[in-house]
C-alpha cells in the first residue's frame, strides 16, 4: 500500500511518500510471545548492508564544519558505522556497570536505519544521532530547533518512541510494534 | 566523615565514556546524550559525585577513557528527586539521585556541561 502525505509550508508544498508496510520486526515481547532465535540473528547478520567505513568513530565537532555531514547518504553510513561499534562494548563500558549491547537491539537499530534511509528521512531540519544504552539497548535521538524525540530499542528489540518539548519535558510516548510505522511518526515530528 | 546534605547549590559530576562519543551540538549548544543519565532496571538510583567533595581528576578515573559532565543538583531536586549522600569505601564523594531517572534524563542532559581536568 502506498500512502502519500502532503505538507503545506508557506508557499511551498512538500511531498513525502511513505510505503506501508515494508519491514516488520518480530519482537520478543509478551504479546506475541515470539523469541528471536539464533537462526534469525544469523540471518540478519548475513543480510547486513555493506558498509564503507570512515575510519575511527565519528568526530561530531568537525562534522558541523563538514558539508558532507548534511549529505543523507553520508549521515546514514556514519550512523551505521557508529552502530557497528556497539558490538565492541564490553560489560561496564561506562564504568557504572553498563551491559554489553544486545545483538537483537543492534540488528533492530540497523533495520531502522535502513527504513529511515529508504524513506529519505535524513534532512537538515532534524539532527539524528545514535547511542548505546546502559541496559544493553540502543537509542536514536532526533533533535530539531524546538523539540526532540528519542527512540529506545530495549535489549529484546522492543521499541518505544518518546517526544519531548524544547525543555526536555516528556510530551508523549508510545510503543511501536512495527518498524514500518516509525517514518510516519518521525515525519510528523519533523514537520510539526 | 560527617553526613553531607546535598542542596540546590551543589554541583554533581557524572563520569561519561569518551567512546562512543556522546556529545552532540544542537542549536549551537553542546549537550550530552540522555543515555548517560538513565538508570538501568536493576539500579536504585543514578550514581554521581558531589563536586564539593572531590575533583574532576578524581572523578574521571582514567582520562583516556572518560570525561565528566557537570550539572546542578538543583535540577533533580526541583523535579522532586532525592539526592542522597552515599559514600563508598573507594569514593567518599559518591551520591545517588534516588529512583528511576529515565523520566528526567533528558532534563539532566540539557543541564549538563562538559568539564575537563587540567
Amino acid at each position: 500500500m502506498e500512502v502519500k502525505i502532503y505538507y503545506f509550508c508557506g508557499n511551498n508544498i512538500t511531498f513525502i511518500e511513505a510505503f506501508v508496510p515494508k519491514v516488520f520486526i518480530e519482537m520478543n515481547d509478551k504479546k506475541t510471545n515470539k523469541k528471536y532465535s539464533e537462526k534469525d540473528e544469523k540471518h540478519l547478520e548475513l543480510n547486513e548492508p555493506k558498509v564503507q567505513y570512515y575510519g575511527n568513530e565519528t568526530s561530531p565537532e568537525s562534522d558541523n564544519l563538514n558539508p558532507a555531514s548534511w549529505n543523507p547518504e553520508y549521515n546514514s553510513k556514519k550512523l551505521l558505522n557508529i552502530i557497528n561499534g556497539f558490538y565492541n562494548l564490553e560489560h561496564d563500558w561506562d564504568s557504572y556497570g553498563a551491559e554489553p549491547i544486545s545483538h537483537t537491539a543492534i540488528n533492530t537499530a540497523k533495520k531502522i536505519l535502513e527504513v529511515l534511509s529508504k524513506e529519505k528521512y535524513f534532512s537538515q531540519n532534524v539532527e539524528t544521532n545514535v547511542f548505546p544504552m546502559r541496559d544493553g539497548g540502543v537509542q536514536f535521538e532526533f533533535d530539531k530547533e524546538f523539540g526532540s524525540a528519542e527512540l529506545e530499542i530495549n535489549p529484546k528489540g522492543i521499541l518505544t518512541l518518546i517526544f519531548f518539548n524544547d525543555t526536555g519535558e516528556v510530551l508523549n510516548h508510545k510503543q511501536l510494534f512495527e518498524v514500518s510505522g516509525l517514518p510516519i511518526f518521525l515525519k510528523e515530528f519533523a514537520y510539526a | 566523615m560527617p553526613d553531607y546534605v546535598i542542596t540546590a547549590k551543589d554541583n554533581l559530576y557524572r563520569r561519561i565514556p569518551l567512546k562512543p562519543y556522546f556529545w552532540k551540538e544542537i542549536n549551537g549548544k553542546k549537550i550530552p546524550s540522555s543515555f548517560a543519565f538513565k538508570t538501568k532496571p536493576d539500579e536504585d538510583g543514578l550514581s554521581v559525585n558531589i563536586a564539593a567533595l572531590t575533583t574532576i581528576k578524581e572523578t574521571i578515573l582514567d582520562r583516556k577513557k572518560f570525561g565528566v559532565a557537570e550539572f546542578s543538583a538543583k535540577v533533580p531536586l526541583e523535579l522532586d528527586y532525592d539526592c542522597i549522600y552515599d559514600p563508598q569505601p573507594d569514593n567518599k564523594a559518591h551520591a545517588l539521585i534516588a529512583g528511576d531517572t529515565n523520566r528526567i534524563a533528558k532534563k539532566l542532559s540539557f543541564a549538563a556541561k562538559q568539564v575537563f581536568a587540567d
